[in-house]
């Protein structure tokens, strides 16, 4: 599940969550230059093959950042 | 604050030669009325209609539903901020108001595509379109309109005007008519006065908050429309506002979003707060959030700013509405719960939505914290809205609103009755 | 009622007094008549009621040998032909809830009224809250007597064909589903005594007790990313331009299948969303790969960091859409994708 609103799929209870961008533009910013646009869009997808990857026990939030992907749980 | 609002109920408008009010009648002059609205060259066509509870009519299109109210005393205006009024803090001085009688706008308005297109007409589709109407007999005469004398200015504009633009026609029209009618109370002996004096505390007693969550119009209308619910006219995304409830009776929050109207979030609970203050709490004050943010950290960020404030105000208790359903609700949830974290005792007053025969929750998003609701219920009405003989609200109002309705299911998003204050008696409970 | 009912009561192991913990393996047995808290059962029902027999079992028993527990209890109710059945109360016991509920279904199965008790969060309602009528107790056994006194109670309304009213009012843990009520007061008048009564520390009772989605257990991670099937599915109105099947922009009770061989990314000049829910400008006018990176995951998949993606794209509105819907669609969905080995979904909404 990537959405900019995990509060919502994590009282849902979706387990695998990925934190996108804004509403308009869950996968990238359309505010940055092209190339840094793919480089968020990639970090983002990125993100969230490694949390399908990971094993989980309840709703989990992972944040693509600057490093490599945290996950967060809820 | 300490505000004396004079009320002058009106059990009956009658058609005559001038606007005044006398012993619950208030006569009206309609031509006098078109007249005024015709004074704006943006509106094509104008009609007074009154409708009146038990008859057998139907408005609709309503744009705004206002209960008409001047300043008799103290400075600025009632409804300050729209329409180019001032700006000037409100809530204190005398208010005189017309009571059990509402202004109601009916007009059409295009729908506004995401590129900034329109679309006038049946053309838009939009269900809402069909389900809005407030019916004046019948058992969908379940909202306090349907007990109100409903003054229904029905306009139509010269060609077809930008959404925000024929807002702000409509807006100051009603305004207009606003301080027509209701200043024709000035000057008189008020049958009813009350005084809320909010700067007397008793320590004995604890402080609380009415803190409503309220849907900008920015994200779909940018930051300067019209169509949004206003604080002083400011419609945009901005923090919560601390405003003293008396500044609510003034009208200091006001302008339909959709089809949530201005009526209900001044006329309900606040007036109840206020009638309490100094017997069962202090009513400190009024925290209004606005929502419709468009990430997860400016919805928390909002709900955290909105704790502080409450903790800073002292107060102990909190009752949180909320109004547009759909994901800004979560702006709501995030609030309840940054005030319980805070210590402070929160009472959630909402719709619910349809529960599909006990397979959906009632709450779309839901927290551990919010464990106190009052349930409005889903906002659907079960029964048939019956065939009418008037329906207000066009020039030419389509065949169909004549017609027998069907029932409207409370399902996510959809109501018909809109109640978010609770001004009715109907719920939802656990079986 | 002339004759008194005839009522069989459900203990575990500890209140039918066998032993405790060390008997929780206790096969499922009878006892004559009332034992240990049935007493006070039988107090409770007077001469309406007889206490004709006590089945007790184990709770590990009970929920382990689930199959042969329930074939032993229900000989049991056959024989015993009760008119009610009264299991536990289980407090926040969750084996002992789990068995009550087992014990109220076989009842029920069996056209006999049955009643439990326990507290709202035991896993015996979590499991079957729809099926069983549950008192809601709390957690501490000092409550048993009069706990036991409305479970007998509501049996006998019961089994008497009285309709209940709601759960705040009946005393019985919500069974999932919400009536319209008309309460006597208006809403803001109930919520500002709600809140002062909070205030106050007196008792109040919330007008919603659960609020919760069901739990959905995660499933096991993929084992190899780069050996990966994935499948992409979106929630955000996207369609091809002209919207050819009519995709609605709210409350949408379908998805869509588009074909994704040789397309390497949703061009604008061929993708539109028509979400009715949030500012689609962007998507329409620069990129719908902001709404489903296709672009993104197929440069991935050329790069190796996936095997391939599934060469169908679904796709619906999630705008007000129906919890039911989203349900089935999601079921529909999951079942084509099981089908074809697909490992996982990225599914991008709002």
């Amino acid at each position: 599940m990537m959405t900019a609103m995990p509060a919502i799929p994590l009282s849902v209870g979706a387990n695998r969550i990925v934190r996108g961008v804004r509403v308009p533009h869950v996968c990238g910013d359309p505010a940055l230059s092209e190339d840094r646009d793919r480089e968020l869009s990639e970090r983002i997808v990125r993100t969230a093959l490694g949390a399908l990857a990971t094993r989980v026990t309840e709703p989990t939030l992972f944040e693509p950042s600057q490093s490599a992907p945290q996950a967060v749980t809820a | 604050m300490k505000l004396e609002m004079a009320s002058f109920p009106v059990n009956g408008i009658v058609l005559g030669n001038r606007t005044a009010w006398s012993d619950g009648k208030l006569e009206i002059n309609a031509d006098e009325l078109v007249d005024l609205v015709m004074q704006d060259p943006q509106v094509a066509w104008a009609d007074i209609q009154v409708a009146r509870p038990g008859d057998s009519t139907r408005v609709v299109r309503m744009r705004d539903i206002i209960q008409p109210k001047v300043k008799s005393e103290g400075q600025g205006t009632t409804y300050p901020g729209i329409s180019g009024r001032s700006v000037d803090t409100v809530g204190q001085g005398r208010t005189n108001r017309l009571t059990d009688m509402t202004i109601i706008p009916c007009a059409d308005m295009p729908r506004v595509n995401a590129d900034g297109s329109q679309i006038w007409g049946a053309a838009q589709g939009i269900a809402s379109r069909e389900i809005n109407f407030i019916d004046m007999s019948g058992p969908g005469a379940v909202t306090p309109f349907a007990e109100t004398v409903n003054l229904c200015v029905v306009m139509e504009p010269e060609g077809q005007p930008y959404a925000d633009d024929w807002n702000r026609v409509i807006r100051s029209t009603m305004l207009k008519i606003n301080d027509l009618l209701a200043g024709a109370t000035l000057g008189l002996d008020a049958p009813q006065l009350d005084t809320f004096d909010l700067d007397r505390r008793d320590d004995a007693l604890p402080n609380v908050a009415f803190v409503p969550v309220l849907a900008s119009g920015e994200h779909r209308f940018g930051p300067r429309t019209s169509l949004s619910t206003d604080v002083y006219g400011v419609g945009r995304l901005t923090q919560p506002w601390l405003l003293q409830p008396t500044e609510m009776l003034d009208g200091a929050v006001s302008g339909a979003y959709n089809e949530n109207f201005t009526w209900p979030i001044m006329e309900t609970l606040v007036p109840y707060m206020c009638s309490r203050h100094g017997i069962d709490f202090n009513f400190s004050g009024c925290i209004v959030v606005r929502s419709n943010w468009e990430s997860q950290a400016e919805k928390q960020l909002m709900a955290n700013r909105t704790a502080q404030l409450a903790v800073d105000t002292g107060v102990t208790g909190a009752i949180v509405t909320t109004n547009v359903r759909g994901q800004r609700f979560l702006e709501t949830i995030l609030t309840v719960q940054a005030l319980e974290r805070a210590g402070i005792n929160t009472i959630l007053m909402t719709e619910e939505e349809d529960n599909e025969n006990g397979t959906a929750p009632p709450l779309l998003v839901s927290a551990p914290e919010v464990t106190t609701v009052v349930s409005t219920g889903t906002g659907g009405i079960d029964a048939t809205f019956p065939a009418v003989k008037n329906v207000i609200g066009a020039r030419e109002p389509e065949a169909h609103w004549f017609e027998e309705l069907p029932p409207i299911h409370g399902r996510y998003g959809v109501s018909h009755t809109h109640d978010y204050y609770g001004f009715g008696k109907q719920g939802y409970l656990d079986y | 009622m002339t004759n008194p009912i005839r009522v069989v009561h459900y203990l575990n192991q500890f209140f039918g007094g066998i032993g405790a913990e060390e008997q929780a393996y206790a096969p499922v047995q009878l006892k004559d008549g009332a034992v240990g808290p049935g007493r006070a059962l039988q107090a409770a029902l007077g001469d309406e009621g007889t206490v004709v027999g006590t089945i007790v079992s184990g709770d590990n028993y009970f929920t382990e040998e689930t199959e042969s527990a329930k074939a032993a209890a229900g000989e049991l109710l056959d024989r015993l032909k009760p008119d009610v059945v009264i299991a536990g109360p289980a407090f926040d016991a969750g084996r002992y809830g789990l068995a009550c509920a087992e014990v109220c279904r076989l009842a029920q199965d069996r056209g006999v009224t049955a009643v439990t008790g326990m507290f709202a969060d035991n896993a015996g309602v979590l499991t079957y809250r729809s099926e069983i009528l549950a008192v809601s107790t709390g957690i501490d056994a000092s409550e048993m007597a009069p706990s036991l006194q409305k479970m007998a109670r509501l049996a006998i309304k019961v089994l008497n064909g009285e309709e209940l009213g709601p759960a705040s009012v009946e005393g019985y843990v919500p069974r999932g589903a919400r009536r319209p009520v008309a309460h006597g007061q208006l809403g803001y008048e109930r919520a500002l005594d709600m809140l002062t009564a909070r205030i106050a520390g007196k008792p109040y009772e919330s007008e919603m007790l659960i609020s919760n989605y069901d739990i959905v257990p995660p499933a096991a991670p993929i084992s190899d990313a780069d050996d990966s099937l994935i499948a992409l599915v979106s929630s955000g109105g996207l369609v091809p331009r002209g919207n050819p099947d009519r995709l609605v922009g709210a409350r949408s009770e379908h998805f869509y299948r588009y074909p994704l061989d040789g397309v390497d990314s949703l061009s604008v000049e061929d993708w539109e969303s028509v979400h009715g829910g949030f500012g689609t400008l962007i998507l329409n006018t620069k990129d719908p790969n902001y709404a489903m990176p296709l672009r993104t995951v197929r440069s991935l998949e050329t790069r190796g960091a996936i095997k391939s993606v599934y060469p169908t794209f679904f796709s619906t509105t999630g705008n007000g859409t129906a919890v039911s819907s989203a349900r089935r669609m999601g079921g529909e969905i999951a079942a084509e994708l099981s089908e074809n080995h697909v490992d996982g979904v990225l599914l991008v909404a709002t």
